[in-house]
């Protein structure tokens, strides 16, 4: 039984040299220490092992008093790397130790010294500083900066270098090694693994000078510590030919290894194509500057590294020469990389985005509405004839309706990327996109109506379909029909679930409207930035960096990304502050303005009709007051249809005028049926009360006092009812 | 039972390979053949360190494999004969730079597939395979090495499960990676219900066995066996680097 356990435990860690198990065929065997086992004889000695075993942190704790030793953070062909912390400066530090073996060889010590004190004076923020440096038991070891962060090798395999962060990181590479270079100092081992990106972004190379200090410049110590000098792909040709010649020219050799790493992913080895033609995303300007950093003879190349920064910066800098991305190239790259729709990751997201901004962004949006319900209203009370205040389309609504929204999306896709938005980003639509947003909004719009014309579906279809045909307009600057065609190939790839998401949508915004305005204002934020966060997550990086704006360097990955921890700076800054109520004071002033508006113009159209129908009425009627038969017919028949149309009115106040109004028609036509079922429809009682006190007059005008007791006493107000009464008893 | 001494392997696989060399005699084809079926794990391993996805490792180790055995590959490469490991490696960074983006996407593979392999253990073999900071070539290293050592503890299992020594050999095969001195025979010898010179003797025999086949498996990838000892060195690095 303690057999069986004990080889259990085996399985995760080897017990002798502590590397941890493979599983499968070698399942409880330590390769290492059966390949050591392996190649000795019983009867033979056991030769030192070559591999460097990094000392446990208690060894190294007791190796340094003066430090305390926090943890382990990895080994790699240099020595190996600790964590520590100095207490009296209470400073976080690197400990870098390495093997004793290096420490051999002739005038090591002189060389160690002499380089050590030359790094010591490479101060540069780029630049890990070396602080301390020394030897223990044969050790020689550094006391260093310490990096909180990610070497570049770490972020290209989390997928989180894109040429973007390329362009950005490329410039201070360049400004740490000119510095060096200034000082006469040449790294000789620039590869991924040496390059640092600390969590706040900023970019520091490590191991400045140190192969220099392992290989003293011999090529005998370069071939036989193989793998422990620089790997050989990022080394300059010359470092292995002559390693005596090496100038700092070798340096911008690696450097253009690694920048094509970056760029396309993939080593530069043997005949490589430039980069631009393995990757779509790269600027084409840049494959000059890669091969010519790559140029194998010293000669040929770059001859300062500040050379490189400034065609760097130059192609960064200005706006690509190439034509903003092709909508087809952007849809076979979406397409075939795929993409999953997390309908409520989405949604979770819009809300914590929301949450986490809310008056800025519900205060842009209620902006946005009240500018909405303005521009399309307006028109129709000045032109509209017929009542039918907001289905008609306006032409200033379909002026700026498309830019609106177009501005408004972009204010989103740049909250959730964390960028800076100012109330100016939500009006970014009415920039040089102007003409490309009118004519989707347009197009669409027309098509989107013509397809529900011509049976419903073809209308569904597109309606979903085109969902971001706006967003790809101001994001990846393509034409309009370009940006629909991309849209609806994209949507229909997964329909259903982008219909289901547009069925979701439409039911958070209709909820909202049910709890009137308030509702409406919190929850179609939620709608518009969940659709967004499903934008981002499907069109991601894809050719983002051709058109966008630089921004500061960050993760752009294409996969989905949890809620954004860091929110964008400056939100509520100063120049939030009073932007705030200022935002939601001119939101609801424009609401109030834009109800009074349409509430105006929706009464005079009440009225003017109302007018027609007495006239009309009056016409029925003959002079001394008697109804023919076929009169009473027709004015009926009026006041029902009438009758109709008012229960109809949606708005309560329009509803119970109009009810009031046939209520008294009815009476004053001797319809006393007619007169109850209006009545009934007036929703407030005071209004009720009073139109019923009116129209038991006028039916007892026309003599039918019977009818006119029943309706006053039918009064729910005591006070009107009395008085009503009394009229009556007159 | 080989004894690990030099001059028995004068005729590995990988030699009978080069030997053939334009001529491909099927003899050839069979050793390169058996020798690509064994080691096209690392491979596999060094495309996906690479940054290529799980298919696209795939088919380049395919579509390698196929080039490989198909054409006469063997021609153009001058260096790193010696080896097959090295060969393999450089005939596939050869590959990868120059066939991969030059040949056409639909002709992956070559249409059928020249070797069977089990892909989806591969993947799950990648996917275990820890990826530290370590370059793709000594990932490749490592890679060989730890199939090397599979091929080995597979064939030493099913020797003793030949001989009817199976749990004699569950028991024991923990010892193959322990120093002779550090054995506690007496606990060995309980467990095995054995005395404690029989315990000396089935120890000695299995430590003894292990060490011949593995010289006989990394000698069929060498072309002169006399470099056993350096090439065990070199995977032996490869281990313990980084």
């Amino acid at each position: 039984m303690s057999e069986s356990e004990a080889s259990q435990n085996m399985e995760n860690k080897c017990p002798k040299c502590g590397e941890p198990l493979p599983s499968g065929v070698l399942a409880g065997l330590c390769p290492a220490c059966l390949f050591k086992q392996g190649a000795l004889n019983d009867t033979g000695t056991q030769p030192e092992a070559a591999a460097f075993l990094p000392p446990g942190v208690e060894e190294v704790a007791r190796l340094f008093p003066q430090l305390e030793v926090l943890g382990f953070i990895g080994k790699g062909g240099m020595g190996a790397v600790y964590k520590a912390r100095q207490p009296a400066l209470d400073r976080i530090v690197a400990l870098k130790i390495l093997p004793p073996q290096t420490a051999g060889g002739p005038g090591f010590v002189e060389r160690f010294n002499r380089e050590a004190r030359a790094l010591a004076k490479l101060t540069h923020p780029n630049i890990v500083a070396v602080h301390e440096f020394g030897q223990v038991n044969g050790m020689p070891f550094f006391i260093m900066e310490f990096v909180d962060g990610l070497n570049l090798r770490q972020l290209e395999q989390a997928g989180q270098l894109s040429p973007r962060e390329a362009l950005q990181i490329v410039p201070r590479i360049c400004e740490a090694l000119q510095f060096a270079h200034d000082e006469g100092i040449v790294h000789r081992d620039i590869k991924p693994e040496n390059i640092l990106v600390d969590k706040k972004g900023r970019v520091k190379i490590a191991d400045f000078g140190i192969a220099k200090i392992l290989g003293g410049g011999q090529e005998v110590a370069i071939t036989e510590t193989k793998g422990a000098i620089g790997t050989p792909h990022y080394m300059a040709p010359e470092q292995v030919e002559k390693p005596a010649a090496v100038d700092h020219r070798a340096d911008i050799f690696s450097l253009g290894v690694v920048f094509y790493e970056m760029l396309t992913g993939e080593l530069p080895l043997g005949k490589f194509p430039p980069p631009s033609s393995r990757k779509v995303a790269v600027d084409v300007r840049l494959d000059d500057v890669v091969l010519r950093a790559l140029e194998k003879d010293p000669e040929r190349r770059y001859q300062h590294v500040s050379q490189v920064k400034t065609a760097v910066d130059e192609i960064a800098g200005s706006e690509p020469a190439a034509p903003p991305p092709s909508g087809e190239a952007l849809a076979r790259e979406v397409i075939e990389r795929d993409y999953d729709l997390d309908i409520g990751s989405c949604l979770r997201r819009g809300w914590a985005l929301v949450w986490a901004d809310f008056w800025p962004i519900v205060g842009i949006c209620a902006l946005f509405t009240a500018l909405w319900a303005v521009a399309n209203s307006a028109e129709a009370g000045l032109w509209s004839d017929n009542g039918n205040v907001m289905a008609e389309g306006s032409v200033i609504g379909l002026l700026v309706n498309g830019p609106l929204a177009g501005g408004l999306w972009m204010f989103f896709l740049k909250r959730i990327r964390g960028e800076r938005t100012a109330v100016e980003t939500a009006f970014s639509g009415f920039s040089n996109r102007f003409l490309h947003l009118f004519l989707a909004y347009f197009v669409s719009a027309l098509l989107i109506g013509l397809g529900f014309i011509c049976l419903v579906l073809p209308g569904i279809y597109l309606l979903v379909a085109w969902t971001f045909t706006l967003p790809l307009i101001m994001d990846k600057g393509l034409d309009f029909w370009p940006a629909m065609e991309l849209s609806r190939k994209i949507v229909s790839k997964h329909w259903w679930a982008f219909f289901g998401f547009v069925i979701i949508l439409l039911l958070l915004k209709l909820a909202g409207t049910v709890v009137f305005l308030v509702g409406y204002l919190v929850l179609a934020p939620i709608a518009k930035a969940a659709l967004m966060y499903a934008y981002e997550d499907i069109f991601g990086a894809a050719g983002r960096a051709a058109n966008a704006a630089p921004a500061d360097v960050g993760p752009s990955g294409t996969e989905v990304r949890p809620v954004p921890a860091a929110k964008p700076p400056g939100v509520h800054g100063a120049d939030w502050k009073w932007m705030t109520p200022a935002l939601g004071l001119t939101a609801v002033l424009l609401l109030i303005a834009g109800t009074i508006l349409s509430v105006a113009v929706a009464r005079r159209l009440a009225w003017r009709h109302d007018m027609r129908t007495a006239a009309g009425q009056a016409e029925t009627s003959n002079a001394d007051g008697v109804i023919s038969d076929e009169a009473t017919k027709a004015t009926r028949e009026a006041l029902a249809e009438r009758l109709e149309a008012a229960s109809e009115i949606s708005d309560p106040f329009l509803k119970n005028k109009s009810s009031a109004a046939v209520a008294l028609d009815a009476a004053n036509a001797g319809e006393e049926g007619l007169v109850k079922d209006a009545l009934r429809q007036i929703g407030a009682l005071p209004e009720r009360s009073r139109a019923a006190r009116e129209a038991a007059g006028l039916l007892a005008k026309r003599g039918l006092r019977k009818q006119a007791i029943e309706i006053a006493k039918a009064i729910e107000d005591a006070q009107t009812r009395n008085d009503a009464l009394s009229d009556l008893a007159q | 039972m080989t004894s690990a001494g030099g001059g028995v392997f004068a005729t590995t696989r990988w030699t009978v390979v080069l030997a053939a060399g334009r001529r491909g005699a099927a003899q050839a084809d069979v050793a390169l053949e058996e020798l690509c079926r064994a080691y096209w794990f690392p491979l596999y391993a060094y495309v996906r360190w690479h940054g290529h996805s799980r298919e696209d490792a795939e088919d380049l180790t395919q579509a390698f494999f196929a080039r490989l055995l198909e054409k006469n590959f063997l021609e153009g490469i001058s260096s790193e004969k010696g080896k097959f490991r090295a060969f393999l490696l450089m005939a596939m960074k050869r590959f990868l730079a120059n066939e991969w983006d030059r040949a056409n996407r639909q002709k992956r593979g070559g249409g059928a597939a020249p070797l069977s392999l089990d892909w989806q253990d591969a993947d799950d073999r990648y996917q275990i395979t820890p990826v530290d900071t370590l370059s793709p070539d000594n990932l490749y290293d490592r890679a060989w090495a730890v199939t090397v050592l599979e091929h080995v503890i597979t064939r030493l299992r099913a020797e003793s499960a030949a001989e009817g020594k199976a749990r004699q050999y569950e028991q024991l095969k923990a010892f193959l990676m322990v120093g002779k001195s550090d054995i506690p025979y007496a606990q060995a010898a309980a467990a095995l219900e054995m005395t404690e010179g029989a315990a000396r003797v089935a120890v000695h025999r299995l430590r003894q066995r292990y060490r011949a086949l593995l010289r006989e498996e990394i000698a069929q990838t060498l072309s002169d066996p006399a470099q056993v000892d350096e090439e065990m060195q070199a995977l032996f690095s490869a281990l313990t680097e980084g």
